[in-house]
């Protein structure tokens, strides 16, 4: 019953649990399938996990198609949710298991993502820009093969050190997150994260501007 | 201090640039990478890497996704019509179980006491109605007309008329107890037969019924049987 299991984890001492008041009763209304709840939900973290999946996957028709089904899946479990990690990472860990899921299934069919510099990811071009101005031709030519040369050299990583260099260095989730999200402890998040960023560095180190000592 | 080796150094950057080591840590490595040439273009890279993934175009979200996404959901969501009404019955009508089963049961309480009361009432109306000759109504609330004047009684059996059968006469008795109207439903028809109801009901007077404690009119049966002088 989803209403007792809510009361047991929200009549809890705070310090037992990793929700604060106002997300404890998000989570209270997501268990007791309120519409505008799930919409909010929707609202709030489908353009992040879109982004992890796309990072993860490298094509976008299969990231979008993935997000329904972490959703389906978060409502599916969402009873069961107890409040023992902040909502945020119980979502993208049922995010991570999803994507790693999907990925093993394109390796028993041999499927490799593929990332060419006309699939960008932006279609048109509505995406967001870092730059604040119009970029010139060159810059935003530049700028996308940086972007598919990014996304290749992920391709490139193996499943673990990718999923910590996007949760790390593209959504910035702190070491905390990434030790929820992806059930290893801080310690394992520090070493692995290290690897991850040397094997990288390696294929990216065209792009990367090092200035000399003197 | 003691002074770093190049491996150490390069086991701290990528903490070093997350501000995960303590400071102890970092002073070590600034110093360490401030004479070693090798180390510093390690650490720059590093941060120039990370700086190359912070900027990376956020991908443009699928155009129908979010409506997609919605309409899965709520179709999942209202999949199991078990599931959705025993929510509803666990969020909105499990709350009022409580105080509704309170309120039924102060109620019937009341009620009870109340019929309780009421039936005593009727109970002694009962008996009266039982012990009166003239009872005509059953209704609990109403008290019949009576009459237990000895007077008129004596006078109606003393009379000098002899009557050999019954005599059935319809009463109309008004709010004072007088007799209003009569009507002879059975019995000998003769002038004297007559005369002698006309006289004997004009005498009597009646209690009057009553209802709900107020005189009201009413309608008796009276009968003579076997009147001799």
């Amino acid at each position: 019953m989803p209403r007792e299991i809510a009361y047991n984890w929200l009549d809890r001492a705070a310090g037992q649990t990793a929700l604060s008041a106002e997300e404890a009763l998000f989570v209270l209304r997501l268990q007791a399938n309120e519409d505008a709840a799930y919409d909010e939900l929707v609202r709030t973290y489908n353009a992040s996990i879109f982004h992890v999946a796309y990072r993860m996957l490298g094509d976008s028709a299969e990231s979008s198609d993935l997000v329904q089904e972490i959703f389906l899946k978060v409502f599916r479990n969402i009873g069961g949710f107890k409040g023992e990690a902040a909502l945020k990472t119980w979502i993208f860990r049922i995010a991570f298991s999803e994507i790693l899921n999907r990925l093993r299934w394109w390796k028993r069919r041999r499927r490799f993502a593929t990332v060419s510099l006309d699939d960008s990811p932006n279609g048109s071009g509505s995406g967001r820009s870092v730059a604040a101005s119009s970029p010139t031709p060159e810059q935003a030519l530049q700028s996308k093969e940086q972007e598919a040369a990014i996304q290749q050299a992920l391709g490139r990583l193996s499943r673990e050190h990718r999923s910590i260099i996007v949760l790390r260095d593209i959504e910035g989730f702190s070491y905390n997150e990434i030790a929820d999200v992806l059930g290893v402890s801080i310690g394992t998040v520090k070493s692995r994260l290290a690897r991850a960023r040397g094997d990288l560095k390696k294929t990216l180190m065209r792009y990367l501007s090092v200035q000399h000592l003197r | 201090m003691s002074t770093m080796e190049c491996a150490t150094s390069k086991k701290l950057m990528s903490p070093f640039i997350d501000s995960m080591v303590t400071a102890d840590e970092a002073e070590r490595l600034q110093e360490h990478i401030s004479f070693c040439e090798p180390c510093h273009r390690h650490l720059q890279s590093f941060i120039s890497m990370r700086s190359l993934l912070a900027r990376i175009e956020t991908p443009a979200l699928p155009e129908d996704m979010v409506l997609e996404t919605r309409v899965r959901l709520s179709q999942e969501r209202n999949k199991n019509v078990l599931a959705r009404l025993e929510n509803r019955f666990n969020y909105i009508l499990k709350p009022m179980v409580v105080p509704v089963l309170l309120g039924v049961s102060l109620t019937m309480l009341l009620f009870g006491v109340l019929l309780g009361s009421l039936n005593s009432t009727v109970l002694a109306q009962d008996r009266v109605a039982e012990q009166s000759v003239f009872a005509l109504s059953d209704l609990p609330l109403y008290k019949p007309v009576h009459t237990t004047d000895p007077n008129w009684i004596r006078f109606a059996s003393s009379d000098k008329q002899d009557v050999d059968k019954p005599v059935n006469i319809e009463t109309h008795i008004g709010n004072e107890g007088r007799v209003i109207d009569y009507e002879v439903l059975s019995g000998p028809q003769s002038p004297e037969v007559n005369g002698w109801i006309h006289e004997v009901l004009s005498l009597v007077k009646f209690t009057p019924a009553t209802a709900f404690g107020k005189p009201v009119e009413s309608r008796i049966i009276l009968s003579f049987i076997a009147v001799r002088n």
